[in-house]
């Protein structure tokens, strides 16, 4: 390993460190009521956010190209998004505070997994070189981020409708507050995801003149929005709600996950370059 | 409007259909995700998968499920979905200036009464970011945000400007594929290496010749691909010549027409062949870019040779299979007959050699890449129509009207009813925010 994938390597594992310690502070802190160890949460995840960034940037220096061609880049740049968008909608929506119980382990977990790919240098096709990719690749991050969330409040309605005992699910919001909330940010996601598909239509227009080539991974994208679409106007037009809507939509972030990391690997699309 | 007309619209506008409508244009599309496609498959694929799923094959084959994109069910759903978002864009649209420009009186929501006046109150909302949008008798309206009442209608005017702008470029889109090796000149009449026109375009032509004069191309490190570009001559007339270049995401427009660098290159050998009848012919062989300087890139030809005989190629663009800096290619052909090897038989430029009954003789060589050539109306739209869909559900998630109706009291106070008009608990804070804010002013006189 040579001296700038050691230094890059050292800062991530940085940034794990302070996610581990934010996510077992929160746990704790939400589980115990342990007021101080759940606001300290907060400070360690923006340290490990602020470190996470640092290293991103700094492998993006090396490389010459975003966090999006390698595996370990993909899954690293994913988890700090997911924690940059959750932290900032914290800020604008301090109702959202709940998701973190959830939202913590699973920024852990991605990065834990970009962890154990092997940060090599990966070379950018000459079709990757639009600014459209990027805004292309950037939104269905911060469409993943506001899923994360969404999954997060409807995986706590499950839990609390499950006629638990456990102290901590009594302070969390009231069950049509979690699931109003999970209807809203499935809400965001979906939008984020339509300009995530928008900005790609116009980067395969502006490398090969065709902005839909029904390629798998566009297909499935556009399955998995149409698939929001139908639980979107499942809630809005009959009122679906509660526990079906929460399996419903975990159903609906299952197909977001294939569509996202699974159809990108078929060997048929012209996604393959990317994640490989 | 007529009493048809209205149970059309009814129909069209009923949850139940729209939900039918949207579940069946998914289970069209993943039906076409999970069958492969005629027309980005190919025959042998095609044939492939069909033997491994033979009952699957046969339904695909008597349902037409491997062209679903083309299939008149595809269009009827296609047709109902758009008639269905047009209906209700009218509806929406009618709605949201109802909303924004006939104030109602609010039945509900939460009342706070203070001891200001209307003014006061009004200049504490307006801080706030609420926008006064009415009075009447009084009584003044509010509203934080209130483009947020027109987000479902432009969500539902993009996707009918999509489908709309969509139906236009499937019709008269005309895009034609060109593999030219470096020197080479394709005439307005010739052929297309490859084709697509839609449904109501004609014939696509070049206005004038056009020749290929350099391909430049470069790779990273690692052997992966990383810069391509194409230098072309226009010839509009005799004795005129309009040189221009090309690369990835470089477009280059020329009359009307686009034209993109495709990433396939490589090179084309020309290669004299001598066959049993001792008739000369020279053939272009063209073989894709080898993925590693040790890994020959390989290619067949099934119309050089004839009677049965089948041709294969590989080449290595360094004999030595040692870089790609170094351009002294090895082309290895062999004759398959029968499906069995004739023989073997290595060539440099310039040599020469046998395989069964053919000679054959390489002349030279040179790079090819690969031209596209795009011709098409309709793409602002399909964007725009992308882009009022974008705003459309930014309007609609984001940014959620807030009402305020300030009436004032006999006693000098005033009372402000409050509601939001989608996701009324996530803004409770923003209720009790105001309160606060009034009781401030209050206090402080």
């Amino acid at each position: 390993m040579d001296r700038q994938t050691t230094v890059y390597v050292l800062i991530t594992w940085l940034a794990v460190f302070c996610y581990v310690v934010g996510t077992i502070a929160n746990t704790v802190g939400m589980i115990f009521e342990k007021e101080r160890a759940e606001r300290g949460s907060y400070g360690a995840a923006l340290v490990g956010l602020a470190l996470h960034g640092a290293a991103l940037l700094f492998w993006w220096q090396i490389v010459g190209h975003g966090p999006y061609m390698a595996p370990s880049e993909v899954l690293s740049s994913d988890a700090w998004i997911t924690m940059a968008v959750f932290l900032l909608f914290l800020r604008v929506y301090p109702r959202v505070k709940p998701a973190s119980i959830i939202v913590f382990p699973a920024v852990f977990l991605m990065i834990a997994l970009s962890t154990m790919y092997n940060p090599g240098i990966r070379s950018l096709p000459p079709t990757f070189g639009s600014i459209w990719l990027v805004f292309h690749i950037a939104f269905y991050k911060i469409s993943l981020a506001t899923l994360v969330v969404a999954l997060a409040f409807s995986l706590l309605y499950i839990r609390k409708g499950a006629r638990s005992s456990a102290r901590w699910l009594e302070r969390l919001p009231e069950p049509a507050s979690l699931d109003l909330y999970a209807y809203r940010f499935a809400g965001f996601g979906f939008i984020f995801w339509g300009i995530a598909m928008l900005a790609g239509s116009i980067w395969a227009y502006k490398s090969w003149g065709r902005y839909w080539g029904w390629d798998p991974v566009e297909t499935w994208s556009l399955i998995t929005w149409l698939i929001f679409g139908v639980y979107l106007h499942l809630r809005r037009f009959f009122r679906l709600s509660g526990m079906r809507a929460a399996w419903f939509f975990v159903f609906c972030f299952v197909m977001a996950l294939v569509s996202l990391f699974v159809t990108s690997h078929m060997g048929s699309s012209i996604h393959a370059e990317y994640f490989k | 409007m007529p009493h048809d007309m209205n149970s059309i619209k009814r129909f069209f506008l009923s949850r139940i259909t729209v939900l039918c409508l949207i579940c069946l244009a998914l289970a069209a599309i993943t039906l076409a995700a999970l069958v492969p496609q005629s027309f980005m498959t190919s025959p042998a694929d095609m044939e492939t998968w069909q033997a491994a799923h033979p009952l699957l094959g046969r339904w695909s084959g008597s349902l037409g499920l491997h062209r679903v994109y083309t299939h008149p069910g595809f269009a009827l759903i296609l047709a109902g979905v758009a008639v269905s978002l047009a209906f209700s864009t009218w509806e929406q649209f009618v709605r949201a200036w109802r909303l924004s420009f006939a104030r109602r009186e609010m039945v509900d929501g939460a009342i706070l009464r203070t001891a200001l006046a209307g003014g006061p109150v009004m200049k504490r909302l307006r801080s706030r970011g609420y926008l006064p949008v009415g009075e009447n008798a009084g009584v003044s309206y509010l509203v934080r945000h209130p483009w947020g009442y027109w987000g479902n209608a432009f969500f539902h005017l993009g996707m009918v400007l999509v489908i709309v702008a969509s139906l236009l470029v499937a019709l008269t889109q005309q895009r034609g594929v060109l593999q030219l090796g470096e020197g080479e000149t394709h005439e307005p009449t010739a052929p297309w290496t490859d084709e697509e026109k839609g449904l109501l375009a004609r014939d696509f032509s070049l206005p004038c010749p056009i020749r290929l004069d350099r391909v430049i191309y470069s790779y990273w490190p690692n052997h992966a691909v990383k810069e391509v570009a194409s230098t072309l001559t226009f010839l509009p007339g005799s004795n005129v010549e309009d040189v221009r270049s090309v690369q990835i995401n470089s477009i280059l427009t020329y009359q009307g027409i686009r034209i993109y660098q495709g990433i396939e290159f490589g090179h084309a050998f020309y290669v004299e062949v001598t066959g049993p009848e001792n008739r000369e012919e020279v053939f272009q062989l063209m073989l894709e870019r080898q993925k590693a300087p040790e890994i020959p890139s390989y290619n067949t030809f099934r119309n050089v040779l004839g009677n049965d005989a089948l041709l294969r190629a590989k080449y290595y663009v360094d004999a030595e299979k040692r870089t790609f800096d170094r351009i002294d290619p090895l082309l290895v052909l062999r004759v398959d007959q029968g499906g069995r090897e004739v023989g073997q038989l290595p060539l440099r430029v310039g040599s020469e050699g046998s395989i069964g009954p053919y000679r054959f003789r390489l002349l030279r060589f040179g790079p090819w890449s690969r031209l596209i050539f795009v011709s098409l109306s309709g793409m602002p739209g399909v964007f725009l129509g992308f882009l009022v869909i974008c705003l459309g559900g930014i309007f609609h998630y984001f940014t959620p009207p807030r009402e305020a109706m300030v009436c004032p009291c006999p006693d000098g106070g005033s009372e402000i009813r409050w509601r939001a008009t989608r996701f009324a608990t996530f803004y409770t804070d923003e209720l009790a925010a105001i309160r606060v804010s009034l009781e401030a002013e209050e206090r402080n006189g």
